[in-house]
């Protein structure tokens, strides 16, 4: 028995997911690695053009995935290129997955151990998020969606809160003035942006479980849209508050925005352990997504059931995520699967799509 | 089967029993709420404890004094009556912050939290010599104490002003409501936490702190602490009223004063401040910088004196008005004299103000701007509204 | 390029610890799996109901067809009495009055409580004889409409020296003189004390073969009563009793409606039960019906005692903390959930009705918040909902910023904390289930206790026992105010039994808690949310209300809207019908 593909999701719960997928942990680090690159403060604009970026490609992902209603880019792949090759390619999708997985999992590690459990071994901390996972995808990609849409609220909830209440030490003036160095910058942004802001291949596996796949654009528009707004928030408000020069000096940015206020009229005084918290929460959806991506093209590819691929890549996803030494490791670890996501998701997708369609493939 | 469930409760047991790895309960923490950095300056009791062998090879280059809450005993227990002082300072002399920290720990054994740190006061003669960078450096690298802490400088010994408190107060605490009262007087300048030091410091521009002086008993603020940001020491201080005239320039204050003789009937007028506002332009005339500062404020009367005793009708107004005006562009003068002149720093954002109106010119000059900064023409323009007199209508003989 | 190579190559700690990653999950569900499996072996919830085993047969079932019979006050009992007894050959009513009253004696031989009344009827005086069992028949009416009537029965004889024939005399009997509604006739022994035993009077009269059965059944029942533990403030005061009849009779009551439909099962093997299955047919779905139906089929236990027998029997999921049925005693909720397209379930003997599929929203809802107005209704489902997780992670809170996270806590009262705490031996762990353990044990105890000295005994133990312990420097003052206000959270859950879900988890969060500080904290509340996402009960996703498919299933959830806006039944049940009115 493969991946029960009988489970359907609806429109609104691929949005979601997608969402979910792009949303993690970026948003803590997006700010400083973005105006590393730029050196000014237009990176927002950086922001926008990526998240525009990646509807495009994701459009194309949706389109070639559209192609084959009710099948998996692991299943359909091979109908495109061939046997072996796309025997090839499936592996490395899966392979992406679950080195996203690892990387999504080594950060919370890296930001528990360092703001909220320091001494905890990391062993345990990982053990303890990889055992609900693992609990949480046995429930299937209905579980997964309905998982994603239960945190929304809570986790947007209280992102939106603590995003305003930083209003107190926000300084428009850190971003102004506005492409005062022309286009250059916003142009070398971009790649940083783009290495976070990686979304279509979600779509690789989420068409097929959808109920309506005509609609699939709407997933695309829909959850690149609040997918940006959400880093445009990040580094909007960590630039302004901390202006370019104090981002760079920062390891993550957008948690020490939130270290760096005190609301004397609530119940909290301090509000980090509550965005760690909800960004747990968010980190643990974009882990479980690529989780069951990975488990579901190994699955597919090898034709195992779908459980035991749960089981099995379970130690191996901590084993990737403990291979980077050293937090600068864990950085670079990121950057390139960024590079291969571009590859792979940006570049790779119309070519096939182009193959597919002159090959006759799919509907 | 009965065998595997064993196991399995084995396995529970285990994780169980070494769970809690970072746990540390709160009534065995000794919580920081101040900090005060000073020249190494030995206080008596690490001076006896030196005599007693207790030293350690080091340079001696400065002294950290950490500021702690005593708790002040269980609920049940309190009635005892003794007002005993709710905080403990302990000093100790050392190479850097963090080895003063861990060296803390062979004195007591509570551990240190930074959590709840409030304020780091800066002394003086270290803020002379030492770099702001090298000696915030472990607070904005550390996982407790927050970049929301207040950062101070003291004209004197920082120690002291953590020693000053009413009974039942807490230094720390005082120092940092103090900051509440902006929109009291105009003499406070703002809030200054971590968090927007760590980006002057990182482009080497100049910018203010407020400067706390201690009296051995109480402690005041007085003026800000200028630091430059080329070599991102100390470089000087502007007064009371330097950071008045700072004040208006900026128009960062929220309220306060502005006090004043009328020179035509010698008597005093006072105007409280209800909301200011100052824009700075920056001009640019064939590769020539000037500036122009624009300053607007409404507010009312709170006391004027006036042999008459007559109403405060318009043309009154009107005229205290003018004299009010050119008070608070003396005021200006005066501080622009000073960080043109004197300290050669710009603190009132004069460069912000290049930077987002002129980027390219921005480009060229930023390196040495605060020597640029020095020899720039810069107008000003006070408007001064006076929208009420209060209950009063007439001026107090 | 070796040491390239070796940089990436994990340590030989990490491949341990990704071994204990693996295995442990890989024995737990082994574990859980080995559960399941004895479950099937030695239970029949896995068996596939066919009415074998003694297994719940629907009282409706003749060779195999089902009838629904729309459950009418006076059923016909008659019809299917006499195809039944027909059916049992061998021992039979014989006619003659000597060997019949034997035959009966012998069967009821140590039943000590049936009487016997024997009599002669009428001018004729021909022997006849009464069965009841004093305390279940209705004495005065037996007396006066069967008695009175047979003795006296002069008028019907006239003109008769000797007695009719049988079927003349049963005719003659129950035509002109037995006053009561209920009659059947049977020739079987075993049934006729059966319903003796059940309340009935059965009369046995000499020449004839049948005996009457008359039903004056009068047992010992309990007037519906407020509901003791679902109390309200505005709604009827009525509450199931223990009779199947009352309880059927209490939902028809509710309404005209020629929908709804009542089917009835026995259940038990040893001591049959009737359980009476009942939901509207217009507005149920069948397949739900059906679901129901089977697992209704798959009990197979000596003696249903209560419906949480048959709740813990058919759920879908027994390892759950959490109940996917509900219980209730208000006739006013089940007919609220049966028009929702639910399914309910009447069990006789026990007032607790179960309401079916449930889903998460529900055991958090009271018919309250639709009978007062909207504001007031959504206002107290939102803070039902803030006491639940209030009752269910305020401790493990406490215990996280306490050990892990004094930051998080406002400065002031950090310091008031710390001193509150000075001296308290214990870490907050250990403080905290002292506390929360002995909180337990007096509720507990204070549900053992006789009324009078309930409310008392919570007082002292509150009270005193809080006070006492503070001042013993066992624990801190604030432990106390977490451990009331948690305790008075889990009152304000609607539902007796998912207050104690909450009780029991909460024990588990205080330990992720002390493990794992806020970090801990966390992942229960995913493990939680997870297990919920995947529960289902017959088929309804149980969080399908937070999560739910359509936005207008939120229409009345935290928020009741408005009655004009409630068009819809929820979608989740999938109703037949699934508007509610336009």
């Amino acid at each position: 028995m493969q991946a029960k593909l009988k489970d359907r999701i609806t429109t609104t719960e691929a949005v979601i997911i997608n969402v979910n997928y792009v949303l993690a942990a970026g948003v803590l680090t997006l700010p400083r690695t973005a105006v590393e690159a730029a050196g000014t403060s237009d990176v927002w604009i950086s922001v926008i053009l990526c998240g525009l970026l990646a509807m495009v490609t994701g459009a194309v992902i949706a389109k070639l995935s559209q192609r084959f209603p009710g099948r998996t880019f692991f299943e359909y792949i091979r109908f495109i290129i061939g046997k072996p090759l796309g025997f090839l390619l499936g592996i490395s999708v899966a392979a992406y997955f679950l080195s996203i997985a690892s990387f999504e999992m080594r950060t919370v590690q890296e930001i528990t151990g360092f703001y909220l459990l320091e001494g905890t071994p990391s062993w345990a901390i990982c053990a303890l998020f990889l055992w609900v996972a693992l609990y949480l995808c046995l429930g299937g990609i209905n579980a997964v969606a309905r998982m994603c849409r239960l945190i929304i609220p809570i986790a947007w909830g209280i992102f939106l809160g603590v995003s305003l209440l930083s209003l107190e030490i926000f300084d428009l003036n850190n971003l102004r003035p506005v492409m005062a160095e022309g286009v250059g910058p916003v142009w070398r942004a971009l790649r940083p942006t783009a290495l976070t802001f990686t979304a279509g291949e979600s779509l690789l596996f989420l068409v097929a479980f959808m109920d309506k796949p005509k609609k699939v654009m709407q997933v695309v528009v829909g959850g690149n849209a609040i997918a940006m707004v959400f880093y445009l928030a990040a580094v909007v408000l960590s630039i302004g508050a901390f202006s370019t020069d104090g981002v760079i000096t920062r390891t993550w940015p957008f948690v020490d925005l939130i270290r760096s206020f005190d609301v004397s009229y609530l119940v909290f005084e301090r509000f980090e352990s509550l965005l760690l918290a909800i960004w747990i929460l968010q980190i643990f959806c974009t882990f479980c997504i690529a989780y069951y991506g990975a488990a579901l093209g190994v699955s597919q590819l090898l034709n195992i059931k779908f459980k035991h691929c749960l089981y099995g890549l379970l130690p191996l996803i901590y084993i990737v995520a403990e291979i980077p030494r050293s937090i600068n490791g864990l950085f670079m670890m990121g950057n390139e699967i960024g590079n291969w996501a571009l590859i792979v998701f940006g570049i790779l997708p119309l070519p096939l799509l182009v193959v597919a369609y002159f090959r006759r493939a799919g509907a | 089967m009965k065998r595997r469930i064993l196991w399995l409760l084995l396995l529970i047991q285990c994780l169980l029993l070494s769970g809690c790895w970072s746990s540390s309960a709160i009534e065995d923490l000794n919580m920081e709420v101040g900090v005060a950095l000073d020249i190494a300056d030995e206080t008596e009791v690490e001076e006896k404890l030196k005599a007693a062998g207790g030293s350690y090879p080091q340079q001696h280059r400065f002294s950290c004094t950490f500021q702690f809450i005593v708790p002040q005993g269980a609920v049940g227990s309190k009635k005892e009556g003794s007002q005993s002082k709710n905080f403990y300072n302990m000093t100790e002399t050392g190479d850097s912050v963090f080895e003063a920290v861990r060296e803390l720990s062979l004195r007591t054994n509570r551990v240190p939290i930074g959590h709840h740190m409030k304020i780091i006061i800066i002394g003086e003669k270290l803020a002379r010599t030492v770099t702001l960078s090298e000696l915030t450096d472990f607070f904005s690298r550390d996982n407790d104490i927050r970049p929301s802490v207040l950062l101070l400088v003291s004209k004197g010994k920082a120690r002291d002003v953590l020693n000053n408190a009413l009974p039942g107060q807490t230094p720390a605490f005082v120092v940092e409501g103090i900051f509440g009262n902006q929109n009291r007087n105009s003499r406070i300048w703002q809030p200054v936490p971590l968090t927007k030091v760590l980006g002057p410091l990182h482009s080497k521009s100049s910018f203010v702190l407020q400067n706390i002086i201690s009296s051995g008993s109480e402690s005041k603020f007085a003026g800000v602490g200028v630091i430059k940001g080329k070599t991102g020491l100390l470089g000087g201080f502007l007064d009371e009223s330097q950071l008045e005239g700072l004040i208006w320039l900026t128009g960062k204050g929220q309220g306060g004063f502005l006090k004043t003789k009328d020179p035509e009937t010698g008597k005093l007028l006072n105007y409280e401040i209800k909301s200011m506002d100052s824009t700075i332009k920056a001009n640019v005339k064939d590769g020539e910088i000037s500036f122009e500062v624009k300053v607007e404020s409404a507010g009312r009367f709170a006391e004027v004196f006036d042999p008459g005793g007559e109403r405060l009708d318009e043309a009154i107004i009107r005229r205290k008005e003018k004299v009010l005006q050119d008070h608070a562009e003396g005021l200006i003068r005066g501080t622009m004299n000073q960080i043109q002149h004197e300290l050669h720093a710009d603190v009132a954002g004069f460069g912000t103000s290049l930077r987002i109106h002129h980027p390219a010119i921005w480009r060229k000059v930023k390196e040495d701007w605060d020597e640029t900064f020095s020899a720039i023409p810069v107008t000003y323009k006070v408007k001064l509204n006076i929208e009420e007199y209060g209950a009063s209508g007439t001026s107090a003989e | 390029m070796w040491s390239m190579i070796m940089r990436f190559i994990p340590s030989w700690s990490v491949l341990l610890q990704g071994g204990f990653i693996i295995g442990f999950p890989i024995l737990l569900t082994r574990a859980m799996s080995w559960i399941r499996i004895s479950d099937g072996r030695l239970g029949t919830r896995t068996r596939k109901a066919s009415g074998r085993k003694g297994g719940g047969v629907p009282a409706g079932i003749q060779n195999g067809a089902e009838k629904d019979q729309t459950h009418l006050k006076n059923r016909d009992q008659g019809d299917e009495a006499s195809d039944q007894s027909q059916a049992v050959p061998g021992m039979v009513y014989s006619g003659r009055f000597a060997e019949d009253l034997q035959l009966f004696k012998n069967i009821s031989d140590d039943m000590a409580d049936i009487n016997l009344r024997e009599l002669r009827i009428g001018s004729l005086q021909l022997r006849a004889v009464l069965f009841f069992v004093d305390g279940l028949t209705d004495k005065d009416g037996m007396d006066r409409n069967i008695l009175k009537p047979l003795m006296n029965a002069v008028r019907p004889f006239e003109g008769m020296n000797t007695a009719p024939e049988p079927q003349a005399l049963k005719d003659i009997i129950v035509h002109q003189i037995v006053l009561v509604s209920e009659i059947e006739y049977t020739r079987d022994p075993v049934k006729s004390l059966e319903k003796v035993l059940f309340g009935s009077v059965v009369l046995l009269v000499d020449g004839m073969a049948e005996v009457l059965i008359l039903g004056t059944p009068k047992g010992r029942t309990r007037v519906g009563e407020e509901p003791v533990s679902e109390a309200l403030l505005r709604g009827p005061r009525i509450g199931f009793n223990e009779t199947l009849s009352d309880n059927t009779a209490m939902l028809r009551r509710q309404g005209q409606n020629t929908e709804l439909a009542m089917i009835s099962f026995t259940v038990g093997k040893r001591i049959q039960k009737e359980l009476v299955l009942t939901y509207i047919r217009d507005i149920a779905n069948e397949e739900l019906v059906a679901e129901v139906k089977r697992r209704i089929r798959t009990i197979d236990v000596d003696d249903v005692q209560e419906s949480g027998f048959v709740e813990q029997l058919i759920e879908d999921n027994f390892l759950s903390p959490f109940q996917q049925i509900q219980n209730t005693e208000r006739p006013d909720r089940v007919m609220a959930a049966l028009l929702e397209g639910r399914v309910a379930i009447l069990l006789d003997g026990t007032p607790f009705v179960l309401i079916m599929p449930v889903t998460f929203g529900m055991l958090l809802q009271s018919p309250e918040d639709y009978y007062d107005r909207w504001y007031a209704g959504s206002l107290l489902r939102s803070l039902r909902f803030l006491a639940a997780s209030l009752s269910l992670f305020a401790p493990a809170l406490y215990i996280s910023f306490i050990s892990f996270h004094p930051g998080l806590i406002p400065t002031r009262l950090a310091i008031s904390i710390i001193s509150s705490r000075q001296g308290v031996p214990f870490p907050s762990l250990i403080e905290a289930l002292i506390m929360e353990i002995s909180i337990e044990i007096l509720r507990e105890a204070g549900l053992r206790l006789p009324k009078p000295i309930g409310p008392a005994m919570g007082i002292v133990g509150g009270l005193i026992i809080g006070q006492a312990a503070v001042e013993a420097g066992i624990v801190s003052p604030i432990l106390v105010i977490v451990v009331a206000v948690t305790a008075i959270s889990s009152f304000s859950v609607p539902m007796y039994s998912a207050g104690i879900t909450m009780r029991f988890l909460r024990f588990l969060a205080m330990f992720f808690a002390a493990t794992f500080g806020l970090y801990g904290v966390i992942m229960f509340f995913l493990l939680l949310s997870s297990h919920l996402l995947k529960l289902k009960s017959f088929g309804v996703p149980y969080l399908g209300m937070i999560a739910p498919n359509q936005i207008r299933d939120w229409k009345d959830f935290i928020i009741r809207m408005p009655l004009q806006f409630l068009r819809k039944r929820p979608a989740l049940i999938k109703p037949k019908d699934p508007r509610r009115k336009g």
